[in-house]
């Protein structure tokens, strides 16, 4: 029997509507800044932490890590902090945007998460391995640094280039220039070398602005 | 007896004035007699003195005269004139010896008498012959060379002509400023037969703009010349972006090239003015990169017709997500280029939009702008996985007011937004496949068909 659907519409359908936030970054002085705006117009906020070797956001959440310290805040709310090793940490949210992974220095190392899916360094070999069963996927001809999307497909360097292989392995070419670090922003973006924003439908690569605070 | 008389008549006059040579900070009494010493025929030497006031009342200068041939008093000096008790009345005396001889004067101030001395010397006349006509040059005169630009050569043609029936030497001329130099002088000294010239060209070639002077030394002559220094014509520059036409949302590039290779090292500014449409306010995300500023400096080395941006051969910026003009003025030296560029009003774009699913509710998230600013009706139309619209089918929601109480809040970022709207679902939700979104503003309306979960 096919159920009815009714959608109930009015007033209380409208949850929410703000500036868009892509995320945060960590600028040049290991400040934690979020990212308002659209690419063509990124608009950097204002330092919300500081000493932060390590971050990621979602829509609800911000984690981020200093040398001693892990700390969650979500939305508004205030941070709550715990104490972690002296390491950087490598974060993954849910689909719902709650963190749901935090890793901190492993052997073999980890150099992506996502909720589902950890890429690992072994002696130089990237190496995908599934949360769910631990099945391993070897990633041939790629290389460090890497980033591993919720369906499986890896970011990473293939020779001189940034390339997206995708969970079917077929590689597609982003970008034609190293980089040297990898980090999560929302929205299919991310960072690149905490300089630009690679947008990955098309292969956009805009310039993270510089904004110092006024004193 | 009658010496004491005598005594007594001529005491009042050397008791009440004292004549004083001025040179510079320092003041030499007069004693009876001053010499000019040797001046060239012809020319003059003038010499500025002091009359003072020696007694402890005023005295009233009634005489001020200079007698001989050759002495003159070149300024007025009103009389009578009262000088105040230990007070100094300044005058000038010249000296101008026609010819070649011993010239003998009276200084005469009330009942004061001082003789005055000069000799004329036969001397090389010093001309300036880059005019129309030769110049005759005296000490002291200043010779205006005309203006010139930085690293551009100034060559002034002098002479030195013995007017005289005697030979007469040339000792070898000097030259005192910064970026003047002989073309060709001569170390030692020179004999000039009568009615011969000797030439003496002078070279200038300035290495910074502004007045600039020099202290030309010959034949007993200080000459100062004088050129005024420009700076390099700057070529024009012109502005070039990357697309014709700017659209919301985008990083653009810009740059600047000269219409012919610059001649120097020159540093200019481009400044961009954002003027939002009429009702909108202004969006600090369209600035230049990576600082979001509105103004950045730019090199242009000597030699190259393009501009250099700390480096890049191009300047980024972004342009917003707010409708207007931008206006990018390029000042360069002189020139000052200003082009505008329309950021024209268009329909909602999407940059991203997702749908969201549960058991008892739908999530359609959005990103996207409006340059308008005037987002008001939204619209959804659900789909069931059968193909069929979910009832209740269309529906039609005003968005307005929450959209312009982001757009009008310090949280906004231009006309970007996040939408994120929450459908209670009467039924199973997992029963949807797909949404229309449609967003209306004041230049149309914009779908987002079929959004799948």
């Amino acid at each position: 029997m096919k159920q009815l659907l009714f959608l109930l519409l009015p007033c209380c359908a409208m949850a929410q509507i703000e500036a868009p936030r892509l995320g945060v970054f960590i600028d040049q002085h290991n400040g934690l800044r979020p990212l308002f705006g659209l690419p063509g117009a990124l608009l950097p906020g204002p330092v919300a932490a500081e000493g932060v070797v390590s971050a990621a956001a979602s829509r609800s959440h911000i984690v981020w890590k200093t040398a001693d310290q892990i700390c969650i805040q979500e939305n508004d709310h205030p941070a709550t902090c715990d104490s972690a090793p002296p390491a950087s940490a490598l974060i993954a949210f849910d689909t719902a945007g709650r963190p749901a992974v935090i890793e901190f220095e492993s052997d073999p190392p980890v150099i992506a998460v996502s909720f589902n899916y950890r890429i690992e360094n072994r002696d130089g070999v990237l190496v995908r391995v599934a949360y769910s069963d631990r099945s391993e996927m070897p990633l041939p001809g790629l290389s460090a640094p890497a980033f591993v999307q919720a369906d499986g497909s890896v970011i990473a360097m293939g020779g001189e280039s940034l390339v997206l292989r995708t969970p079917a392995g077929e590689d597609r070419t982003l970008l034609d220039r190293k980089v040297t670090r990898i980090e999560p922003l929302n929205d299919g973006l991310i960072l690149l070398d905490r300089a630009s924003v690679l947008r990955l439908r098309d292969g956009t690569v805009f310039r993270l602005p510089h904004q110092e605070d006024e004193p | 007896m009658r010496l004491p008389i005598a005594i007594l008549a001529a005491w009042p006059v050397f008791a009440q004035l004292q004549v004083v040579q001025v040179e510079g900070n320092s003041e030499t009494p007069i004693v009876s007699t001053f010499d000019f010493g040797a001046v060239a025929a012809g020319e003059s030497r003038a010499v500025h003195f002091l009359v003072r006031n020696i007694t402890g009342t005023s005295v009233t200068v009634t005489k001020l005269a200079a007698e001989g041939t050759g002495f003159t008093l070149p300024e007025d000096f009103s009389l009578p004139r009262i000088i105040a008790p230990s007070f100094a009345a300044p005058f000038a005396l010249r000296f101008t010896p026609p010819g070649t001889a011993t010239y003998l004067g009276r200084l005469r101030i009330n009942d004061l008498v001082n003789e005055l001395r000069g000799s004329g010397a036969a001397s090389l006349t010093l001309e300036y012959v880059g005019g129309p006509t030769p110049q005759a040059l005296t000490n002291n005169q200043t010779i205006d060379l005309g203006t010139i630009t930085r690293h551009a050569t100034l060559t002034a043609p002098f002479r030195l002509v013995n007017r005289t029936s005697i030979m007469l030497a040339a000792d070898p001329p000097s030259l005192a400023g910064v970026d003047w130099r002989f073309d060709d002088a001569w170390s030692t000294s020179r004999t000039v037969q009568p009615g011969a010239a000797v030439p003496l060209t002078v070279v200038f070639q300035p290495n910074t703009a502004g007045v600039k002077q020099a202290v030309l030394h010959a034949t007993s002559r200080d000459v100062t010349l004088r050129a005024t220094v420009q700076e390099l014509p700057v070529p024009k520059p012109a502005l070039r972006l990357a697309d014709a036409v700017l659209l919301s949302a985008r990083e653009e590039k810009l740059t600047i090239h000269l219409e012919q290779p610059a001649s120097d090292d020159v540093s200019g500014t481009i400044a961009m003015q954002f003027t939002p449409d009429a009702g909108l306010t202004d969006d600090r995300a369209i600035a230049f990169l990576p600082g979001l500023t509105r103004s950045v400096a730019f090199r242009i080395k000597a030699g190259s017709a393009d501009a250099d941006f700390s480096g890049a051969p191009s300047l980024s910026f972004q342009t917003g997500t707010t409708a207007g003009s931008v206006a990018f003025t390029v000042t360069l030296g002189a020139n000052r280029v200003t082009e505008t560029y329309i950021l024209a009003q268009a329909v909602v774009s999407v940059d991203s939009a997702r749908g969201l699913a549960s058991d008892q509710s739908a999530e359609v998230i959005v990103q996207g702008f409006d340059n308008t600013r005037t987002i008001g009706k939204l619209a959804f139309t659900f789909y069931l996985k059968n193909g069929t619209q979910a009832a209740p089918g269309r529906i039609e929601v005003d968005a307005s007011n929450p959209f312009q109480a982001l757009f009008n809040s310090d949280r906004s970022a231009g006309g970007a937004f996040s939408l994120r709207v929450h459908f209670p679902v009467s039924g199973t939700a997992s029963e949807l496949a797909a949404v229309d979104v449609e967003f209306t503003n004041a230049k149309g309306t914009t779908p987002v068909q079929h959004l799948q979960w």
